[in-house]
């Protein structure tokens, strides 16, 4: 395949590796009718909104900037969105951000003016069958993996993860860096201890203080709760699991992203500019932080995990890989990759990260994860304030 | 007895063991494409780490390729590197609120 992928040339420019339809309710109001349309189209995937009202400004300007980036995400052909009618995320306010990323496809419907669910569900429904067969009808083609953004992300980590699985996904992110890719490392909270490194791997000083800036404003966040993120890590677990310093834990999870210089600092779901290696805030909750990155216009997620976990995303591919082999073997159903053999001496971190390489390459070519396979969507978004 | 162990970077001074290990046993790690055995000291327990120098009291020891902390007391090679022989030179944890 040689640094190449096949997907879909979207009409914004950008370029897809999953040909979807969305149905996107705007608030937790319309997210049953909305849930109810998309599982009567074949071919429709579906983003569960548990906000969209009742929010804080800040919370506000989150979940628009999540939900618009989410329709613009290149694995997007289109967008039916649904509002419920006197919810803070009106369809209107939107419709309009998400109009300022991308011109694809998008049509509103509002439940309360359509005369109640039913109804809507089926003005949804067939506006979303159209979409789905205009999306049929859009050819694959070819294009350069220096278009592919690749988020990451680890979760139910043991000491197998900072050892061999997230090495390995640092091997294969270099390697997407060195084809002029774009890779994004997450979970701001998994960063702390490492902000010094971190920041002397920055392309310069503004980026540098921006990352500072970003992690002491995540503990801010928790102080004024009364709470320290710092404190109590490494955990007890951690601790008997060999890890001694908090250092030592963050790095085990930093290598994921690679050995590239930081070209960029962006908030949660905001979209890049920069290739190669780019950090997001996130939270270290896996989802909200996969979400994040699909908004952002990430097209595919690795996600080294140690415990296993069945994770997937509406989206966009989550490729799960473990180098503990008793998860790869029960776990089965929900991990892509097995790199157990790095630990047993089997196999070197290089060879096995060119391998997870191949495999990002043929996901990105149409292969399916198993998640994709079991058709989850699971969805989370990172929020800072109760409900109003 | 053999024991397996993992070198990550090439400046790394703390070997990971992928299998627990006795004292007598031999920890085999690959360093720049060279097998290399580290003689164990003390029982080290699975996914825990080696010396796999002499390191001096008040040296940085690496992992990752980056320092992980400072040891505390001397650690000659094939000894166990733990809490009670290193401890973290990131920056201090943010003082608890008055009150805590």
């Amino acid at each position: 395949m040689d640094g190449r992928m096949s997907g879909y040339r979207r009409p914004d420019g950008r370029f897809g590796i999953r040909n979807h339809v969305l149905i996107l309710p705007c608030s937790l109001c319309a997210s049953e009718t909305a849930r109810f349309a998309a599982e009567n189209v074949k071919g429709a995937v579906y983003l569960a909104n548990q906000g969209g009202c009742s929010l804080s400004r800040r919370d506000l300007k989150v979940t628009l900037e999540v939900l618009s980036g989410i329709a613009a995400n290149p694995n997007i052909y289109g967008t039916v969105l649904v509002g419920n009618g006197c919810e803070v995320v009106q369809a209107s306010l939107l419709e309009n951000e998400i109009r300022k990323k991308t011109n694809k496809p998008l049509e509103t419907i509002v439940i309360r003016e359509e005369g109640g669910s039913i109804r809507a569900v089926k003005k949804i429904a067939e506006l979303a069958e159209k979409m789905c067969a205009d999306a049929a009808n859009v050819c694959r083609e070819e294009a350069q993996l220096s278009e592919l953004i690749l988020g990451t992300e680890c979760g139910g980590s043991d000491p197998t993860s900072g050892l061999a699985a997230n090495p390995v996904v640092g091997v294969c992110c270099d390697r997407v860096v060195e084809h002029g890719g774009t890779v994004i490392l997450s979970e701001t909270p998994e960063l702390l201890g490492t902000e010094e490194i971190l920041a002397g791997r920055c392309r310069n000083e503004e980026i540098s203080r921006r990352l500072l800036r970003m992690i002491a404003d995540y503990e801010e966040d928790f102080r004024r709760v009364g709470e320290n993120p710092r404190s109590g890590n490494p955990t007890p677990g951690n601790i008997a699991g060999g890890i001694t310093t908090l250092e030592e834990k963050s790095l085990g999870c930093i290598h994921k992203a690679g050995s590239s210089i930081i070209n960029e600092v962006v908030e949660y779901g905001a979209p890049i500019k920069e290739k190669g290696l780019v950090v997001m805030d996130t939270p270290g909750q896996d989802i909200a932080s996969i979400l994040g990155m699909a908004a952002a216009g990430a097209q595919a997620v690795i996600f080294s995990t140690g415990h296993g976990t069945p994770t997937g995303s509406a989206i966009l591919p989550v490729i799960k890989l473990t180098a503990n082999r008793e998860t790869a073997e029960k776990m089965a159903d929900n991990t892509d990759f097995d790199c157990s053999g790095v630990l047993e001496g089997l196999c070197s971190m290089e060879n096995a990260g060119a391998e997870l390489f191949d495999m990002v390459e043929e996901v990105c070519n149409g292969r399916r994860t198993k998640a994709e396979e079991l058709g989850f969507q699971d969805v989370s978004m990172a929020r800072y304030c109760n409900f109003a | 007895m053999e024991r397996k162990g993992i070198l990550i970077k090439d400046n790394d001074m703390a070997v990971t063991l992928s299998e627990p290990a006795a004292a007598g046993d031999m920890v085999v790690y690959e360093k720049a494409g060279q097998k290399y055995c580290l003689p164990v000291k003390e029982s080290i327990p699975c996914y825990h780490k080696a010396a796999c120098r002499d390191i001096r009291n008040g040296e940085l020891v690496y992992k990752y390729g980056q320092v992980i902390g400072r040891a505390v007391e001397d650690i000659p090679a094939g000894y166990l590197i733990h809490t009670h022989n290193l401890k973290s030179v990131c920056l201090a944890p943010m003082p608890e609120k008055d009150g805590d």
